[in-house]
């Protein structure tokens, strides 16, 4: 079916398209605005590593207003938990809501995206025993250093009480230091469990990390314990000390930047990059390449994501890797241009966001290892039949429905009066980013049942009632189903 | 069991087949020779056929009792002293117990499931669990069901054990009360989780929808998806074939023969149980159904007879399995019961008549198979010197629980395939 195109709704080329689905929270009209006035896509990026440089949404601003819970102490969170007003799930909800709501108004796209990148990296589950009273202020954390350096994001995020809280350091005692996040530094966070340490470096690994810890269920600060830390010689692949000292807190820190620099650190965490941005089984040679200039760039975190942006095996993947339900959530939301409003209670859009996708809530999965990506987890039977139905209710407007603004069916037409194909390629241009093609003109016949010569206005039923069956075509599809 | 297929180049599908389940065989048997479906293997109605000429497998329904069960309250060591010291607000007092032995005795809120215990199909195992102790809701579950400790692969017991039927069927193994996927289910082989059968849908061609509507909507989605093989074009497939197969389910309203209780905290296993009674009675051929029964984290308010959550809690759940278990009748025979928590809780109340986290706990295992009326495993005993931390030992691992009811249950399925390198030692819990 030939397809007749509608020029003067401009779309990205391939690259840029790419570059905002892979690097950006999703492929949105404001973002490609954003990227045709910074020039050239290489300036878009380079302004996106540098999130103060760009100018935030108002929405985007107005966002930690809205969720001002958030922003209590910790010994409050504490106690309004206790005495039931409000639960750690519900703060659980409002970090995960905020956060996603963050990524559909967010101009600092790149920025968005790495904060999703580190909280996956260096995982503290948002609801969990006692981590969440601290989750908040973690979050600001990773935001501070998500385009820094790893090695300053690595010590700050290990000794942040919501990481000794959740991995169990906070109990570490002289006689019995808890292993638990001494293991998972190792094996999550830094070299990887191929670096082949021994149980006894884990063992020396949990006696760095003790005294570290949190004052709970009373101010619920941290604090360095002397008494509570674990003396004696430690090594760990290469790193080695005497450990006399009762003040373990500097020594803790040293082996942090140690680690951090550790040539299979720099492996690990490329092979993470590679696997986020790249591939679900990216080559030696890329893991290699960035590895290299990770190294190279004291842990530079920028330098890294340019040489990946830079990398031709990133250039030749496109629309290969599967949105996880919540990217689905966030592209969703910006290529439909929904508009939420301050909420006011469970109900409204921007709280209710995180049910939203039926899948594992935003922060909340439920291992150290953080939520996976790719085919494996997310190309199921399930997710399909949920992603499509979540779609439908988005471009309908239909749930979550208060205080947000959807677009209407009418709203679309970028003209009084149209034929089908000129507006079906005008709306693969809105929706996708690109024009349409042939297969898509016909899926979309088929799901109208117009002729592509049927003129479209205002109050056609392709406008109004057959509006979420035309969108579907473009939504439930495997162009916006990955990216 | 290996077979030859039945006629040379019948379907590629058949031929790579070659680990057959008796299921598998039927159903390609019924392509090979039934009249007039050959030619449309797999088609819808050669499903449908295929599906009804192979009544009577087995089915597994998994019972996850989220949240850390006290084994203590379910299956109360009565005869252990060293129980009551430790408990002296919240005991279960032995008079009150039912299906009592010299030993052990059922919460008073079992009481619905006696008949089973005395008809011979309902048996408890005590200490079961984790070989180490995990204290971690989280990473206790994840250990629990993934039950590979050897393998940094992601992939739950469920799973694999789906994995071992030579086919990929994505209804093989259903979760309900959730639409995400439990670790149990997750891994290489499609699964399926939704909160209830009927979300099994595919919007814009359902219920709601015109026929006319319907068809265009999936001619729709068949031509933008044609082609591609693998990754999300794999689990369209996949998706479109769960719809087809479980919505004349889905959309089906279930009568079931006996009330179901329709009050809290039971409502959503029973929606969830008569799910499961649903799918059995139309015989899809799912093999494992996963339900999520919680929370039983009762650090506080875990109460006496009288008061509590946990003689609520348990009341919910007995009402609920005994309507399952009549509803089915019959078909009991072929449908396997088991609960499983990610651990038991401390032996010794807490300052808030509660209990926290432990290790040892107890399973229950009902329905077709069981050698029931009677309590399993060994007591390790409760004494100061017999406990671990303050907890309850585990003397039996969960695996050979598990292990035992696959091994009876589905013959085809190798134990080491299920569970990789445990020492299989079963506990004589089935026939």
């Amino acid at each position: 079916m030939p397809v007749k195109p509608y020029a003067p709704t401009k779309t990205p080329t391939s690259g840029q398209r790419h570059l905002m689905n892979r690097m950006g929270c999703g492929y949105s009209r404001s973002t490609f605005t954003q990227m045709r006035a910074a020039g050239s896509p290489r300036n878009w990026f380079e302004q996106q590593l540098d999130p103060s440089s760009v100018k935030e949404s108002a929405r985007a601003r107005d966002l930690s207003s809205w969720f001002p819970d958030l922003r209590e102490s910790p010994s409050t969170k504490w106690q309004k938990q206790e005495d039931g007003t409000k639960l750690a799930w519900s703060y659980a909800a409002d970090l995960g809501s905020y956060s996603m709501m963050r990524r559909v108004y967010s101009r600092r796209q790149v920025l968005e995206t790495m904060v999703d990148f580190w909280s996956n990296a260096l995982h503290v589950h948002a609801g969990t025993d006692l981590a969440w009273v601290h989750r908040s202020s973690y979050d600001d954390l990773l935001r501070r250093h998500a385009l820094g350096r790893f090695d300053d994001l690595l010590v700050e995020a290990t000794l942040h009480p919501a990481m000794l809280l959740y991995l169990d350091n906070w109990r570490s005692t002289r006689r019995a230091p808890n292993e638990n996040h001494g293991r998972e530094l190792l094996e999550l966070h830094t070299v990887g469990r191929s670096a082949g340490y021994s149980e006894q470096m884990v063992k020396d690994s949990a006696k760095i990390l003790s005294g570290y810890t949190v004052d709970t269920f009373a101010s619920w600060q941290p604090f360095y314990s002397g008494s509570r830390h674990a003396t004696g010689p430690v090594t760990v692949l290469g790193f080695s000390a005497a450990n006399s000292s009762r003040d373990g807190a500097e020594l803790a820190r040293e082996y942090l930047r140690y680690l951090a620099r550790h040539p299979l650190t720099a492996q690990n965490i490329a092979r993470k990059l590679a696997r986020y941005f790249v591939s679900d089984n990216p080559s030696a040679k890329l893991i290699g390449d960035l590895a290299k200039v990770f190294t190279a760039s004291g842990t530079d975190i920028k330098a890294t994501l340019r040489a990946l942006v830079a990398h031709p095996e990133f250039k030749a993947a496109r629309g290969t890797l599967v949105r996880t339900p919540v990217e689905d959530f966030v592209a969703t939301c910006r290529v439909l241009q929904v508009v939420a409003e301050k909420p006011t209670s469970n109900a409204s859009f921007a709280r209710a966001a995180i049910w939203v996708p039926k899948a594992t809530l935003l922060y909340q999965w439920p291992r150290p290892d953080g939520a996976p990506t790719g085919d494996a987890a997310w190309a199921s039977a399930s997710r399909m039949l949920s992603s499509f139905r979540m779609h439908w209710n988005l471009i309908g407007g239909w749930w979550p429905r208060q205080q947000v603004d959807y677009r209407s069916g009418g709203s679309w037409l970028p003209k009084r009066k149209l034929r089908f194909d000129e507006y079906v390629d005008h709306l693969c241009r809105m929706m996708l980013g690109k024009p349409s093609t042939p297969r898509i003109l016909s899926a979309a016949v088929v799901a109208t049942g117009c002729s592509p010569k049927t003129q479209i206005t205002k109050s056609h039923a392709v406008a109004t009632s057959l509006h979420v069956r035309l969108i579907g075509v473009l939504l439930d599809s495997p162009d916006h189903m990955r990216r | 069991m290996t077979t030859t297929p039945p006629s040379p180049g019948c379907c590629a599908e058949f031929e790579s087949a070659s680990r057959l389940s008796r299921r598998r065989l039927l159903q390609g048997m019924a392509a090979a020779t039934g009249a007039g479906v050959a030619t449309s293997v797999f088609g819808d109605a050669f499903r449908q056929t295929a599906f009804a000429a192979t009544a009577g497998g087995n089915v597994l329904v998994v019972i996850s009792l989220r949240g850390g069960i006290d084994g203590l309250g379910m299956v109360v060591p009565h005869a252990d002293p060293a129980y009551y010291t430790a408990r002296p607000s919240i005991a279960v007092p032995r008079e009150s117990l039912v299906a009592q032995d010299a030993f052990y005795g059922l919460h008073p809120q079992l009481a619905p499931l006696e008949w089973l215990f005395t008809s011979g199909e309902l048996a408890a195992v005590q200490a079961v669990g984790l070989q180490v102790p995990n204290r971690s809701h989280f990473s206790a579950m994840e250990e629990i069901e993934d039950a590979d400790p050897g393998s940094a692969e992601r992939r739950g017991w469920v799973n694999r054990m789906i994995g071992l039927d030579g086919e990929d069927d994505p209804t093989d193994a259903i979760h309900l009360t959730s639409s995400i996927v439990p670790t149990m289910l997750s891994g290489l082989e499609p699964a399926v989780a939704v909160s209830r059968i009927g979300d099994v849908a595919l919007v814009g061609a359902d219920d709601g929808d015109k026929a006319e509507w319907a068809s265009r909507r999936r001619r729709q989605l068949d031509l933008m998806w044609k082609g591609g093989s693998g990754g999300v074009h794999g689990a369209y497939r996949s998706a479109v074939r769960t719809v087809d197969k479980l919505s004349p389910v889905a959309r089906s309203t279930y009568a079931p023969l006996v009330a179901y209780p329709r009050v809290w905290p039971a409502i959503g296993l029973s929606d969830a149980l008569q799910d499961t009674a649903q799918l059995i009675k139309a015989d899809v051929g799912t093999e494992v159904v996963s339900i999520d029964y919680g929370s039983w984290d009762m650090h506080n308010d875990y109460g006496t007879l009288a008061w509590g959550d946990m003689q609520r809690m348990i009341g919910g759940f007995a009402t609920t399995l005994d309507a399952f278990m009549r509803d089915l009748g019959d078909l009991r025979s072929r449908v396997t019961v088991v609960t499983i928590s990610e651990f038991g809780r401390r032996v010794k109340e807490n300052g808030n008549r509660g209990l926290d986290h432990g290790w040892g706990n107890m399973m229950l295992v009902a329905g077709g198979g069981v050698k029931g009326g009677a309590y399993y495993g060994s007591w390790p005993g409760l004494g100061s010197g017999d406990q671990v931390d303050d907890d309850l030992q585990v003397t039996t691992d969960y695996r050979n629980v598990l292990g035992e009811v696959i091994t009876r249950r589905f013959p085809d399925r190798s134990i080491a395939g299920v569970f990789p390198g445990l020492p299989y030692a079963p506990v004589n819990l089935m026939h």
